[in-house]
């Protein structure tokens, strides 16, 4: 989505970039009133050991002058030259990763093994100024150049990942120390959502099918999906152990199928339970929807009900179907985090333990990857959708 | 031919189509006119057995339409909406193929079929045969329902208030180019319109229908000259001899003139319908005009004529069936 630009009174010619709106002017100030705020705190925390209290340590006076050219470049870009806006947010972005290796190295340079670098508030205060920069570049970005000059920063924080550039910072650290386990329960933690995705589209499919055609069903499968909306994800899975504790019990086969009160099972019945009412509610809407004219059309020409349904009604029905996929799939990596506590495996395993034991850095180690996940999940959706808008002619 | 006998479709105690006989003639357009509600697009559906007929039965060539199951019989029968309802997830091609897709016809004789039909409703094929529905404009797409229709050539071809949607310039242009069609195909063809002007243009015959029952069959010049009933003459109004004229080239109207003659008078292409020749001659303060086809002199024809015309043989001036 592009910004409207004003253009100033008594310029002449039409090539010459138009002023950024005073809206998107503020946000790049609101970009570098943090990224400056940042270079105030520390940027580093080093610790003897894991638990130990650390040394808070800022950034060395040549990195705090660039850093704050680097600030002020978002808002003066943005007054003065709006092409090089996402250049220079890319450039900040990157600064910030480029100070993330760097300090972390440079602060365990002369420490004992168990020492741990970590980042500070410092850090995390300039890439999200930074990130609020390169988000207001894209909405000012008017050419296929700017708008992947905002994206820049992508290629070094590659290259630093794979080459160890960041190999001293604690969160790698731990990761390093974890590698295997995390691996798992990364896996472990894309089954959960897979599976309980898949399930809910097996299940959820069909009865939307089914909804859409008769309205009393539909209201009452959507007020049902919707009541299991309002359950906290915790609380439903608490809810879950007893009775799937009871059936295990009466019915040893299913301990030996690894059903128990705890684990895999009650973790995936919440997640499908959760994933239903999108999966529901979307399909019957975009079922519902589909152009009136072109079903009787689809009738009157002598199509079977079934030939009807799969060669007309789905396909269109799909692309709204699809958000509400998508809406569930991301829901559903926010489910499967919390699941870890019931014994489920996941990503949250490292999220929970670091909270109990107030480590930061075992946090990020679970949340760092989730996030990236469902961002690349909700994008890699999000990019069917849009192709299938564009094959039924943005319909 | 398509007979409807005593067809009837009742909703719980009211009756929507009363006892209904009807023979729709061969090879010509037959237009179901009447008041909203009157039960026209109701019988229309029933031939097709969109709707099912509470009684009666549908008689399609002498065959019973009730014996058959219904996709196999509107498979034969062609079906034009108002909402046109094409498909928007596929190409125009794709859409005019559609029925013969599914009664499995070759795909390459389908595809000629398809680029066939697209030059006859007036849209070339190399252009439109990939575009999207959402690509056209109205009176495009409905052209594409009008070729989609008549992909699988059924004999039977029924339509629902077909350019009601359209703008009146497209809703003339689709009459126009339909009617040249007709011409060529000779199709049985049924068409509901509330549309007093688009039924007496359209339609060799009319049946007029109200709450649900026969009001009078005939042709255009039977409703028009000697309405059945006071209802008929009411619905058609006080310009209806105008309206019918809309449906009659002027040609028909042409009396032998010389070159001489003609040359002083204005000009009025053959093909003309008679209301706008009218409306030409009114224009240029004639009361009489020269009608041309091409650069062959055909006749002249003056408002008199009109007159002498409605004055002596009734059935003179109707289209021939």
């Amino acid at each position: 989505m592009s910004a409207p630009a004003l253009n100033v009174p008594g310029e002449s010619a039409p090539l010459r970039p138009a002023r950024l709106s005073s809206d998107l002017r503020t946000v790049l100030v609101l970009a570098c009133l943090p990224m400056l705020a940042a270079l105030l705190l520390p940027w580093v925390l080093l610790r003897p050991n894991r638990i130990a209290p650390g040394e808070a340590l800022h950034l060395p006076g040549l990195s705090l002058a660039v850093g704050v050219l680097l600030a002020l470049a978002l808002p003066l870009s943005a007054r003065f030259a709006p092409r090089l806006l996402g250049l220079f947010s890319s450039l900040a972005l990157s600064a910030g990763f480029w100070w993330l290796g760097t300090q972390t190295t440079a602060a365990l340079v002369g420490q004992l093994p168990f020492a741990r670098a970590s980042a500070s508030s410092g850090l995390w205060l300039w890439l999200l100024g930074a990130a609020v920069g390169s988000y207001g570049a894209s909405l000012a970005a008017r050419s296929r150049a700017e708008r992947l000059s905002g994206w820049l920063w992508l290629l070094p924080l590659v290259w630093w990942v794979f080459s160890g550039f960041f190999l001293h910072w604690s969160v790698v650290v731990e990761g390093q120390a974890e590698r295997e386990r995390l691996l798992q329960e990364f896996f472990q933690h894309l089954w959960l959502v897979g599976v309980a995705l898949g399930l809910a589209l097996v299940l959820g499919g069909p009865l939307a099918v089914w909804a859409s055609r008769r309205a009393s069903v539909a209201g009452a499968v959507l007020s049902v999906a919707g009541g299991v909306q309002t359950i906290p994800s915790l609380a439903l899975l608490g809810l879950l152990i007893a009775p799937f504790s009871a059936l295990s019990t009466a019915f040893p086969v299913l301990r030996d199928l690894g059903i128990r009160g705890i684990g895999v099972a009650p973790a995936l019945t919440a997640m499908t339970l959760y994933a239903l009412l999108p999966v529901l509610r979307n399909g019957v809407v975009a079922l519902t929807g589909v152009s009136a004219g072109a079903l009787d059309a689809a009738r009157g020409m002598g199509m079977t009900d079934a030939q009807r349904f799969w060669r007309v009604q789905l396909p269109l029905a799909l692309p709204v179907w699809l958000t509400g996929v998508r809406q569930a799939a991301v829901l559903l990596m926010g489910v499967a985090a919390i699941a870890s506590q019931i014994g489920a495996g996941g990503l949250g395993v490292y999220i929970f333990k670091g909270l109990q034991s107030s480590a930061a850095d075992l946090i990020l180690l679970g949340a760092i990857p989730a996030v990236l996940l469902a961002v690349a999940i909700n994008a890699l959706l999000r990019g069917l959708e849009e192709l299938l808008a564009r094959r039924l002619g943005r319909v | 031919m398509i007979t409807l006998n005593h067809l009837e479709k009742r909703y719980g105690n009211t009756a929507a189509v009363r006892d209904l006989s009807l023979t729709f003639p061969d090879a010509s357009i037959t237009a179901l006119l009447g008041p909203s509600g009157c039960g026209k697009t109701t019988t229309l559906r029933m031939i097709n057995r969109l709707i099912e007929p509470t009684s009666g039965q549908v008689l399609l060539d002498g065959q019973d339409t009730g014996q058959l199951k219904p996709e196999v019989l509107r498979r034969g029968i062609g079906y034009v909406i108002q909402q046109i309802g094409l498909f928007p997830h596929l190409s125009v091609a794709q859409n005019v193929a559609t029925v013969p897709d599914l009664l499995g016809r070759n795909r390459a004789q389908t595809a000629r079929r398809v680029d066939e039909l697209l030059a006859l409703v007036g849209l070339e094929p190399a252009v439109y045969r990939a575009k999207r529905p959402a690509e056209l404009s109205g009176g495009q797409a409905q052209r594409v329902g009008v070729a989609r229709a008549l992909a699988a050539d059924p004999p039977v071809l029924l339509m629902d208030e077909p350019f009601g949607a359209l703008d009146p310039i497209a809703r003339d242009e689709v009459q126009e180019r339909f009617l040249g069609i007709q011409a060529e195909l000779k199709k049985t063809v049924v068409i509901v319109s509330h549309d007093i002007d688009e039924a007496l243009r359209m339609g060799d015959y009319v049946a007029l229908m109200r709450a649900g029952e026969l009001e009078q069959f005939g042709t255009p010049d039977d409703l028009v000259k000697r309405p059945a009933s006071e209802f008929v003459r009411q619905f058609l109004g006080d310009d209806a001899n105008l309206r019918q004229l809309a449906g009659v080239p002027v040609r028909e109207f042409a009396r032998p003139g010389s070159a001489a003659d003609a040359a002083s008078l204005p000009r009025v292409e053959a093909a003309t319908n008679t209301r706008t020749a009218l409306a030409l001659m009114l224009r240029a303060g004639s009361e009489r005009a020269a009608i041309w086809d091409g650069e062959t002199l055909v006749g002249v024809v003056g408002f008199a004529d009109l007159l002498r015309a409605e004055a002596e043989a009734p059935t003179a001036a109707g289209r021939a069936p």
